[in-house]
């Protein structure tokens, strides 16, 4: 027919042309802004530097740290929430009674905005009046507790927030990808005689993989992103220990005030993530085409 | 009993009480939250964290998030305001344009609709810092800093992508045979749209939408970047401008996030069904 | 700099009468000045989002509007913004306010951002002499000069101090013939009272930290200024906090944590209030201006019960100021009447008020209101804060790089004070080499 050349093309326009807009506008802003040298408060009289900006990055110590918590923070704490949550799914994946209520109240920390969240948290931690001492203290653990105070220790915190915010999604949609497996190989394999540990690496894990790189794309893509929590939480400290790169955008622009370099930083960890996600994607759409038409 | 029936049950058993323990972990703070904004601020202070204090329950912080007016003649009840429209107007945009886009996507199949996909995704996964400074450069040099039409517009582009991808997932499910049909009775395509798939795809329409809601409700960079007065700010940034220099104020924060979470939370009960299809693109379905 | 001149003080008492019958009434004083004579003219002012803003300008408020006509419309701002919004003000061609209070002004300065006083102060057309400018304060108002133009009056004059409960320093047997408790006066005498006090559950000193350590820099600063130093550097511009004397402080700064709370390490700002005013701790380093919160009966364990004495000695007795400084804006088209309201409220009879106000409680700028009964009475530790206020050293004056600098004290004194480092001076050489390399990039520092 005629309209189909023409016609997806109306119903995409709207959508591209907000996005090229609102997004596409502003990433070509922000490469040329990159080049220059300008400050929050003299904005009309930036001086053009060329890739200075860029050229002074390698030996911005602050910037590798950043990168390196970020990625120890993202990748730990989907880690661990993949492999509990897998734990809890194989646990869960049984008939219980009441599993919606659950549900529920499993999904509710999703609701919660991220600043919400650590404001909350930080509460919580407060060592005279917040709750983990008083529990602490029930459990006759520990007298006071610190940790967001100690390199070593404030990393694991916010990582431990983390769990604790996602892996109820994270266990409800490895859950919901168990439910949905067919049950004739696990039948098959047990005529045969395999264990329960066998099915599970043997068939289990390959039939959920779809679902597994999902949840993995989904739950890295956010954790790389960290910034409320870090701002709310330890703004980047003690020391450097937990400035993850959004919140180093924020505190180079507009604690240092210098906008030039942290447009810079924001370029290259945007480069970063299409990177990423172009990668991931093709992974991704193969296996999801596979559940697809299989 | 067997022996297998018997570790049946005790797996059942310890799945029961793995699940309460689970929830209860997961719940405490938000129940911490709720029974905080009701206690006065000595006993926030003083008392037992986690116990609710229903002798001594006061409403003084919500009645500050309500009421209030500093010497600005501003309520705070303000920044409530400013979060429902811009969350309200996101919401309209974001589903039309967005389902819209979805259709197109999951009904032709024209060149570079891969591409298109893969460029939607991208914008989904953007970190909002990473283009929040050249974002705020434009939305001040076209003075709309401190606007409610900065944020909607914003707000609007970054999760039209992510209602592109959860309508074309539900729309997927929706056979197109039906609107065949109906364009044969004479409908053009938007009209088989509008009076057929829309009603199919309430469900996933519903579901959208309140994901959406989310995302623009609890949104904070671009709030925090894009406005600072109070006639425009939203409460996720009234949250965070509680931990102020002189004083933390537990009760008001307690009660400004309990009036965040309720609805959201509400939302989720109802639509709970959809959302973990809609969230892993449809690589598994409930 | 200790202002003990007896002379001063009885030539300030006999004329604070004249004074204050003569600023009570400006319009009377001076006859060019029509009622109302800023009637349909508007005012913007931005404040801090705080109780004590909003609480001294709904006091002012009514006053000023009766007296010109004028309408004054406030715009309340978190702190964690103010900054933002007023750079956006001041750069913009049409700026929204004409008047605000901050306290990082030194980079609005220089570049002429912000509007000279001077001028309005000399002009007797708009500041009857007996305003009385002499009155002032040097201190407040020296850190409120860049390049011989004076910018600012401070609405309060703010340095840090040292509370103490009178009660629980008697109890330790800290008293003077009388039975007075005797607060340290040197950082010796702190150690000494923490060693007394030490054997009680509750920890004898209170100081504040928090994770993202902004607080315990401007102690540690304030511990580097008693030394007898202005700020970091020596007459070529090298950073010299890694000397003998920087050391020195930096290590009684973590001895002083072994008579502090073990709590306090994760603490902000506002969470050392609430322990203060919970009861706890003897000893409290904070800003001079919160006795009011601190004595309050309603809110407070310690009211009745504490007093307030001088920052204590190392060499000297200096520390870290912070003044909330007035801005008139250089593009505002109501500069004049932004000046009025600023003479206004740096009038002896409003600086009183706010004074006495016990949720304001602005330290005022004017000598003569030191020496007023009333004061004195309600605070009867008001010279200790004429003391540190004279004492005061700002840190922002004149030092572009602040922010940058801060941001390296904190990452470095951090780890050292929570014992994941032990080696101070490997700490101070670190911050001394990395504060040079700053001061080289902003040019500042030619070696």
């Amino acid at each position: 027919m005629n309209d189909a050349r023409l016609a997806p093309w109306l119903f995409l326009a709207p959508s591209i042309f907000l996005l090229l807009a609102v997004v596409g506008y502003p990433v070509l802003t922000g490469f040329k802004l990159s080049l220059y040298d300008w400050q929050l408060a003299t904005i009309g009289q930036e001086q053009y530097v060329g890739l200075a900006n860029y050229l002074e990055l390698p030996g911005n110590e602050r910037l590798w740290g950043s990168i390196e918590f970020t990625l120890f923070y993202a990748l730990t704490a989907v880690g661990i929430e993949i492999v509990l949550g897998t734990a809890l799914a194989l646990l869960l994946n049984q008939p219980i009674r009441g599993m919606r209520f659950f549900n529920t109240l499993l999904l509710a920390p999703i609701a919660l905005s991220p600043v919400a969240v650590g404001i909350t948290w930080k509460f919580f931690l407060n060592a005279d009046y917040g709750t983990m001492t008083f529990l602490l203290q029930e459990f006759g653990i520990a007298d006071y507790q610190t940790w967001l105070v100690q390199k070593s220790a404030a990393p694991w915190v916010l990582i431990a927030i983390d769990v604790w915010w996602s892996l109820p999604f994270v266990t409800i949609v490895l859950l919901a990808g168990l439910k949905s497996l067919p049950s004739e190989p696990f039948e098959a394999a047990q005529i045969d005689g395999a264990r329960s540990w066998q099915s599970f690496f043997y068939i289990t894990l390959p039939l959920l993989r779809p679902v597994y790189l999902v949840v993995l794309v989904i739950r890295v893509m956010d954790a790389l992103r960290v910034y409320e929590l870090v701002f709310v939480l330890t703004q980047g400290g003690p020391g450097r220990s937990t400035s993850s790169l959004s919140f180093l955008i924020w505190q180079t622009g507009f604690k240092l005030r210098e906008m030039g370099n942290a447009t810079a930083i924001g370029m290259v960890f945007l480069v970063f993530i299409v990177f990423l996600t172009v990668v991931l994607t093709k992974l991704l759409d193969r296996q999801i085409g596979e559940v697809r038409n299989g | 009993m067997t022996a297998v029936q018997i570790k049946k049950k005790l797996a059942l058993l310890l799945a029961y009480v793995v699940i309460a323990v689970f929830c209860v972990l997961e719940m405490l703070p938000l129940y911490w939250v709720v029974i905080t904004s009701f206690k006065p601020n000595l006993e926030i202070f003083g008392g037992h964290p986690l116990l609710p204090a229903f002798a001594k329950a006061t409403l003084d912080h919500y009645a500050y998030v309500f009421k209030e007016t500093g010497t600005s003649g501003v309520a705070v009840a303000s920044y409530l305001k400013n979060s429902l429209i811009v969350t309200t107007c996101t919401i309209v945009i974001t589903m039309v344009v967005g389902t819209l886009a979805a259709y197109g996507l999951a009904r032709f199949r024209m060149r570079g609709r891969s591409l298109l996909a893969v460029l939607f995704l991208i914008v989904r996964m953007v970190p909002a810092m990473a283009v929040g400074i050249p974002v705020y450069h434009m939305v001040r040099s076209l003075e709309l800093l401190n606007t409610h039409f900065a944020l909607i517009l914003v707000y609007s582009a970054f999760l039209t992508p992510f209602v592109i991808w959860m309508m074309r997932g539900f729309l997927l499910d929706i056979p197109a045979e039906l609107e065949d049909s109906a364009r044969i009775d004479g409908c053009n395509r938007l009209q088989a749209f509008w009076h057929v798939t829309v009603p199919m795809a309430a469900p996933g329409l519903m579901a959208t939408a309140i994901f959406t809601f989310l995302g623009a409700w609890n949104e904070y960079i671009f709030a925090s970047l894009l406005t600072s007065t109070p006639d425009a700010q939203t409460t996720t940034v009234l949250i965070a401008g509680q931990v102020s220099f002189d004083q933390v104020y537990w009760g008001r924060i307690a009660a400004i996030a309990t009036v965040l979470i309720v609805p959201a939370v509400i939302f989720i009960r109802f639509m709970q069904r959809y959302l973990i299809q809609g969230l892993t693109m449809g690589a598994v379905k409930e | 700099m200790t202002r003990k001149n007896t002379d001063r003080r009885t030539f300030l008492k006999t004329t604070t009468t004249a004074t204050a019958a003569a600023t009570l009434a400006p319009t009377l004083a001076f006859p060019n000045l029509k009622l109302k004579p800023y009637a349909g003219k508007s005012l913007t002012i931005y404040q801090q989002a705080s109780p004590i803003f909003e609480g001294a300008f709904a006091l002012f408020q009514p006053y000023f509007e009766d007296l010109t006509g004028a309408k004054i419309s406030f715009v309340s701002i978190p702190n964690a913004d103010l900054g933002q919004q007023i750079a956006l003000s001041l750069t913009a061609d049409k700026g929204e306010m004409d008047l605000t209070w901050y306290y990082a002004v030194y980079p609005l300065i220089v570049q002429g951002l912000v509007q000279p006083i001077d001028d309005f102060i000399k002009d007797p057309n708009l500041t009857p002499p007996a305003w009385n400018f002499a009155d002032y304060l040097p201190g407040p108002l020296e850190s409120g000069r860049v390049g011989g133009k004076l910018y600012n009056l401070s609405v309060t004059a703010n340095a840090l101090a040292f509370y103490y409960r009178t009660d629980k320093i008697a109890a330790a047997g800290f008293v003077d013939e009388q039975g007075q408790a005797v607060p340290p006066a040197t950082w010796d005498d702190v150690q000494r009272y923490g060693q007394a006090m030490d054997a009680r559950r509750d920890k004898p000193l209170l100081l504040m930290y928090s994770p993202n350590a902004i607080q315990f820099t401007r102690l540690w600063m304030s511990l580097w200024l008693a030394q007898d130093y202005t700020y970091f550097w020596d007459q070529s511009g090298k950073c010299i906090v890694n000397n003998a004397d920087g050391l020195a402080a930096t290590r009684l700064f973590k001895d002083l944590l072994k008579y502090a709370s073990p709590t306090n390490l994760t603490w902000d700002f506002a969470e050392a209030h609430a322990a203060f005013q919970q009861g706890r701790g003897a000893m409290l380093p904070q800003w001079n201006n919160l006795g009011g919160i601190y004595d309050d009966p309603e809110n407070s364990l310690a009211s009745g019960k504490l007093s307030m004495a001088p920052w204590p000695r190392l060499k000297v007795s200096a520390s870290d100021s912070g003044h909330w400084f007035s801005l008139i804006a250089a593009n505002s088209p109501n500069k004049e009447l932004a000046w009025v309201l600023v003479r206004e409220y740096n009038s002896y009879e409003w600086q009183k008020k706010f004074f006495l106000n016990s949720v304001v409680n602005f330290n005022p700028s004017r000598g003569s209101v030191y020496d007023d009964p009333e004061a004195r009475a309600a605070y009867p530790w008001l010279d200790a804060i004429r003391t540190s206020n004279d004492n005061g050293r700002d840190q922002q004056h004149q030092t572009l790089e602040w922010d940058e600098i801060e941001l390296v004290l904190q990452e470095e004194l951090g780890p050292f004070i929570t014992d994941e480092t032990d080696d101070a001076q490997q700490v101070l050489d670190r911050i001394a080499t990395r504060i040079d390399q700053i001061t080289r990039a902003s040019g500042r520092f030619k070696g």
